[in-house]
């Protein structure tokens, strides 16, 4: 990272095995990463550590991550130009999803098994790059 | 003084006349009797005429009563042969009746004109109609078709299948509109009836409700759909950590290593391309494909997708030929779904050639009307051809070539790989994008995919 503070970064993901790998990933990136394993434990994270960005799940128990997305949006307390990158095995066919990304911009949309980590980590460091 | 002599003179003078008056009047009964005797003569001669007349009309008379005599034994034997047949023909109608009536679709009849003459139980049970309702009637009067998307009346088979004389079937989605104002689907088909296999008398209509049918299909699908996210994850899961392997970053795995992972994410993303196209289909017929129909460059799109492939083509040695219009077609298309067509028509292209072959894409314009390979043009459209000199589709197959699951046997048996998906989603595709698609193929000489994108309008939504 170019900036001397360490851009902080929210995973939220209920599939351990893929929290993990992301986890390491934006530790070795150089990102403080934050992580948590369904939308509720998600959005106090996101109200406590202020991430620059949230890599979120949608499909999740307790609380999904559309819902989240929402709740946040909503919350006064939030900074709404927080990118969020939903990273999900559903498809943007899905109208739904594609209609409550539209409304929360900046909002963006991963098929999780369309990409790779190194594509995740390029579409992060160029959202962050145009914050700043 | 008179003497008697002159007395006896006298008398005999007066004699004499009176002989002479006699013998005159003698001569005139004689020639009256003659002339009598003529004329009997004459009526006995026409008597005998009459009568020989007589006797030859008294012959005929004998003939003729002969001749009613065997017309009317002939006329028992008919009657009794017609009352014979009568009785197996009602045998045979009620037969005919109970069969109709019993079959398990919806049968209904029609003349030439479209009135409707037949029409048995299940039809009045799967519309709510009356027989008596509806007999008498043209068809359209009250048997309704309308598309499941829109609600919009469907393509008139009936009428079709009356004005062509070729069989229809009517399109999927159709639902039939009841008596009472609901909707079930129906699938059917409207066959023509010819009289001594040349003149059009009407149409057999049948149709059945596939309310079930649907529900299965429907449960299916969700199955589908169901199992395909749920294998997603692991090959995810697969999928980052062989990426972290292989980036390797402290520098300690050998080269053999790197060959086995590179084994593994191969197959991992064929499988993640199964279970994408598995997907793809499921949404596909649940109706949930959003489509995003935006002004879009389709030749731009296709030289995209060549491009991505140009590494396939060289490793074959192909020659590819590209031919387009010389217009650039912008259309309100969606590029997802027009590249899902494309890339599917093109990778097989390149899968079923061999060595050294030739692959050609062409594009041209054609008009509404025009026939294109004995296919008649529906509207205004960019036709594209994809051609290969490849394996080519075995005749007997051909029929089934855009049917699920359906792979060639000479397909099989050279790449085992294949969903034999790709085909039917590219005509479930064109389907609701108001497209078409065709193919002619040779067995060991080639094959032709002819598709095409209407110019003026697109269907709007797949989705429900």
């Amino acid at each position: 990272m170019t900036n001397d503070k360490k851009q902080t970064i929210l995973i939220v993901e209920d599939e351990p095995a893929l929290l993990k790998a992301y986890v390491e990933r934006f530790g070795e990136e150089g990102f403080s990463v934050l992580k948590a394993v369904n939308g509720q434990e998600g959005f106090d994270a996101a109200l406590k550590g202020k991430p620059d960005i949230i890599l979120l799940d949608i499909l999740m128990p307790v609380m999904d991550g559309l819902t989240m997305m929402q709740k946040l949006r909503e919350n006064k307390l939030w900074d709404k130009t927080v990118p969020i990158i939903f990273l999900t095995n559903l498809s943007a066919n899905e109208e739904r999803i594609m209609r409550i990304i539209t409304e929360n911009k900046p909002a963006y949309y991963f098929s999780k098994s369309a990409f790779t980590l190194q594509a995740i980590v390029e579409k992060i460091k160029k959202e962050l790059a145009k914050k700043v | 003084m008179v003497s008697t002599s002159d007395k006896t003179i006298i008398r005999l003078k007066v004699l004499a006349k009176e002989k002479e008056n006699i013998r005159r009047r003698l001569v005139v009964t004689a020639q009256t009797l003659r002339l009598k005797a003529k004329q009997l003569a004459i009526t006995a001669k026409e008597k005998e005429t009459i009568r020989g007349r007589l006797a030859v009309t008294a012959k005929q008379l004998a003939k003729t009563a002969k001749e009613k005599e065997i017309v009317r034994q002939k006329l028992v034997v008919t009657a009794q042969t017609l009352h014979l047949k009568a009785k197996q023909l009602a045998v045979t109608t009620l037969r005919k009746k109970s069969i109709l009536a019993s079959i398990g679709d919806a049968v209904m009849a029609c003349d030439e004109k479209g009135i409707v003459i037949l029409f048995n139980r299940k039809a009045v049970m799967i519309t709510g109609f009356s027989a008596k309702e509806v007999i008498g009637r043209h068809y359209s009067h009250l048997i309704k078709f309308v598309r499941e998307v829109d609600s919009k009346p469907s393509e008139d088979f009936i009428g079709q299948a009356l004005k062509t004389g070729h069989k229809t079937t009517m399109s999927g989605g159709t639902l039939l509109i009841k008596k009472d104002g609901s909707k079930i689907p129906v699938a059917d088909s409207a066959e023509p009836i010819r009289y001594s296999r040349r003149v059009l008398i009407g149409c057999v209509v049948v149709f059945r409700d596939i309310t079930q049918e649907k529900e299965i299909d429907k449960a299916k699908n969700e199955f589908v759909s169901i199992v395909s996210h749920q294998l997603k994850t692991p090959t995810t899961i697969v999928s980052l950590y062989t990426e972290m392997l292989l980036d390797d970053r402290e520098g300690v795995t050998t080269l053999k290593q790197k060959e086995y992972i590179n084994e593994i994410r191969s197959a991992n993303w064929r499988m993640i391309e199964i279970v994408n196209t598995l997907l793809n289909v499921s949404r596909i017929e649940m109706g949930i494909f959003h489509t995003d129909p935006m002004p879009t460059d389709v030749i731009d799109v296709f030289k995209n997708v060549i491009k991505d492939s140009k590494a396939n083509i060289s490793k074959k040695n192909l020659i590819l030929q590209e031919k387009y219009h010389q217009l650039k077609h912008i259309v309100p298309i969606d590029k997802l779904l027009l590249n899902m067509v494309f890339s599917n028509l093109f990778s097989n292209a390149i899968r079923y050639t061999s060595l050294g072959g030739t692959i050609s894409v062409k594009s041209l314009q054609v008009k509404k009307d025009e026939k294109i390979n004995n296919r008649v043009i529906k509207e205004n459209s960019l036709l594209i051809s994809v051609s290969d000199n490849g394996c080519g589709v075995p005749e007997a197959e051909q029929d089934k070539v855009f049917t699920k699951f359906f792979r060639s046997d000479n397909a099989r048996s050279e790449h085992t790989d294949g969903t034999g998906l790709g085909l039917y989603i590219v005509k479930s595709i064109l389907d609701h994008i108001g497209g078409d698609v065709w193919f002619f193929s040779k067995e060991k000489q080639g094959t032709t995919f002819n598709f095409t994108i209407p110019l003026r309008r697109v269907k709007k939504n797949i989705k429900k």
